[in-house]
């Protein structure tokens, strides 16, 4: 299809596909935040939807969310809290990756506190499983990087 | 394909800089401790560019030595990545340990600040004393944001802090209001000021050249609450929000300021003053919510003008017949003077939306103030009462 020189009104929305091939529309300003966006944007045109494969339905619709509250300068604290409050560890943490893939910088940095605040005083074994760590350890090596940093251990609850 | 069943390999190819990202945020002992998740994750906490010592309390001599012993470790383990931002929250639980402690701590700030510090929350303290601040601090260029709190602040001779945009000051004493002043000369772009509860040590007033001295050109916020010392108001001319004691830190012959982008003001401590109440309102033109307060709590303020009367000023102050959209009269006591007050803004404020007033008995006055005529058709007279430990609010 022809591409038409399109004049770019504050009104303008882009159309996103998910990787479940669902469409979500957003504001060309909102569009402007998140960098991947606007990359394949500048680079396919506004016009064409621009596909999103590593971001799903279940998450884009809250990061629009987001960044609708952010372009009229809406964003606070009790938003931020609000926003977080009945998502759990996973649901921030798939957020979280969408919001590195698509570069959004303001998400990506609250979210980082966010889950730096959820895994604060957490147990080893909570924190390897979040992050999808496998141990490589043998018993001995871990029991003596323990000890080796005991003052670390301190406030952390025992793995179960 | 959903969107679970790829989380663990997307999660585990993050690379180190968005991990060691996360983990700036928490303490560093948990950074630290994150050594064992994996030999991947063993010498990540080494690039963590944070070191957050937090809720540190030290009571016995074994433990002051392995914390002591930890932070050391981790500054010497750390490799060269930057410490962009630091808090150090400890406290001495014993006079000895602090004394002992405390230079190590300085050690520790005077090493950051020389590399790229951009964001400081200290709270350091011992029984029986304040600790002074590591001066270290006030010469560093790339701070952006500073937070302290309890410290005397003092033993120095000039500041420069080209970056700092945000500083918070808080339960510290300095030794005179010249040294406060010459803590905010070295912060020429500060945009937020929180200044709270900072006593001088010296009753001085401040001399003209040093009060012309200051001058905060990017100042958006101030907020001096609980600060007494000689203050001059012109620094703080292009502030949009200001909270300050006025008939504190103003004194007989200072130049007040026309505040041209004030918009939100709470002035506290008027001690009756109302003079200079209407002085200051007719240099607030464009002032939309108020607060006022005489002294700074329930109890039986000292008037240092014995009780003046209220006498209607000659011309209506701008901010008040044009733009004062609410305005909340706290700590109010029903004194003659403060009724007066009330009537008047309620008689003059034409866009007046919500009067709001708090009071810790029922007064009789309520229904005095009910009665009075409001020129602006949509206000709506609150009486916010404080019974001991219960509220009610009783509206108009």
């Amino acid at each position: 299809m022809a591409q038409e020189a399109s004049s770019s009104t504050s009104s303008k929305t882009i159309s996103l596909k998910t990787g479940d091939g669902e469409i979500f529309e957003i504001e060309a300003s909102a569009a402007k935040q998140m960098k991947t966006v606007q990359r394949l944007i500048d680079d396919l045109g506004d016009d064409i939807t621009i596909p999103l494969h590593n971001v799903f339905s279940k998450e884009l619709p809250k990061i629009i969310e987001y960044y609708k509250k952010d372009i009229t300068g809406e964003i606070t604290k009790d938003f931020e809290a609000e926003f977080v409050k009945d998502l759990n560890d996973d649901e921030v943490k798939v957020l979280f990756l969408a919001a590195n893939y698509l570069d959004a910088n303001k998400l990506f940095e609250f979210l980082s506190q966010n889950i730096a605040d959820r895994l604060e005083s957490k147990s080893v074994e909570y924190v390897r499983k979040y992050f999808g760590v496998e141990n490589d350890f043998t018993p001995e090596e871990e029991s003596k990087l323990r000890e080796e940093r005991a003052w670390s251990f301190r406030g952390i609850k025992e793995d179960e | 394909m959903s969107s679970i069943a790829n989380d663990h390999d997307v999660i585990s190819s993050l690379p180190d800089t968005v991990l060691c990202h996360i983990l700036s945020f928490i303490p560093t002992t948990e950074a630290v401790a994150t050594s064992v998740l994996s030999k991947r994750w063993t010498h990540l906490w080494r690039s963590v560019p944070s070191l957050n010592i937090c809720d540190v309390n030290l009571d016995d001599l074994e433990d002051y030595c392995r914390f002591n012993d930890f932070v050391y470790s981790v500054l010497l383990a750390r490799n060269n990545t930057s410490i962009k931002s630091s808090i150090f929250n400890i406290w001495y639980d014993d006079p000895h340990l602090g004394r002992l402690g405390f230079p190590n701590v300085i050690k520790w700030i005077n090493s950051i600040v020389q590399r790229g510090l951009e964001r400081l929350e200290m709270c350091v303290g011992m029984v029986e004393d304040n600790l002074q601040l590591p001066i270290s601090i006030l010469s560093c260029r790339t701070l952006v944001v500073l937070d302290v709190s309890g410290f005397t602040v003092k033993g120095f001779s000039s500041v420069r802090l080209p970056s700092l945009k945000i500083l918070r000051v808080q339960d510290s004493i300095f030794l005179n209001a010249r040294d406060l002043l010459l803590l905010l000369t070295g912060c020429p772009i500060l945009e937020d000021l929180y200044a709270c509860n900072l006593q001088s040590q010296s009753e001085d007033s401040l001399s003209y050249q040093e009060c012309e001295s200051l001058s905060l050109s990017k100042l958006i916020k101030a907020q001096m609450p609980h600060t007494f010392c000689h203050f001059p108001l012109k620094a703080l001319r292009n502030v949009n929000e200001l909270c300050i004691e006025i008939n504190k830190v103003y004194r007989c012959f200072d130049e007040i300021p026309t505040f041209h982008n004030l918009t939100k003001s709470k002035l506290h401590s008027i001690n009756y003053n109302w003079n200079l109440l209407v002085q200051v309102l007719n240099h607030c033109p464009n002032l939309q919510h108020i607060e006022l307060s005489q002294g700074t709590d329930y109890g039986g303020g000292k008037r240092d003008n014995d009780q003046e009367n209220w006498v209607d000023p000659i011309s209506v102050p701008q901010c008040i017949s044009l733009h004062l959209k609410t305005c909340t009269l706290w700590y109010f006591r029903g004194q003659q003077g403060e009724l007066q007050l009330a009537k008047y803004i309620l008689n003059h404020a034409r866009v007046l939306q919500t009067m709001k007033i708090c009071c810790r008995d029922s007064l009789k006055k309520e229904r005095e103030l009910s009665l009075c005529s409001k020129v602006s058709p949509t206000c709506e007279l609150i009486f916010h009462v404080f019974r001991f430990h219960k509220e009610e609010s009783l509206s108009d």
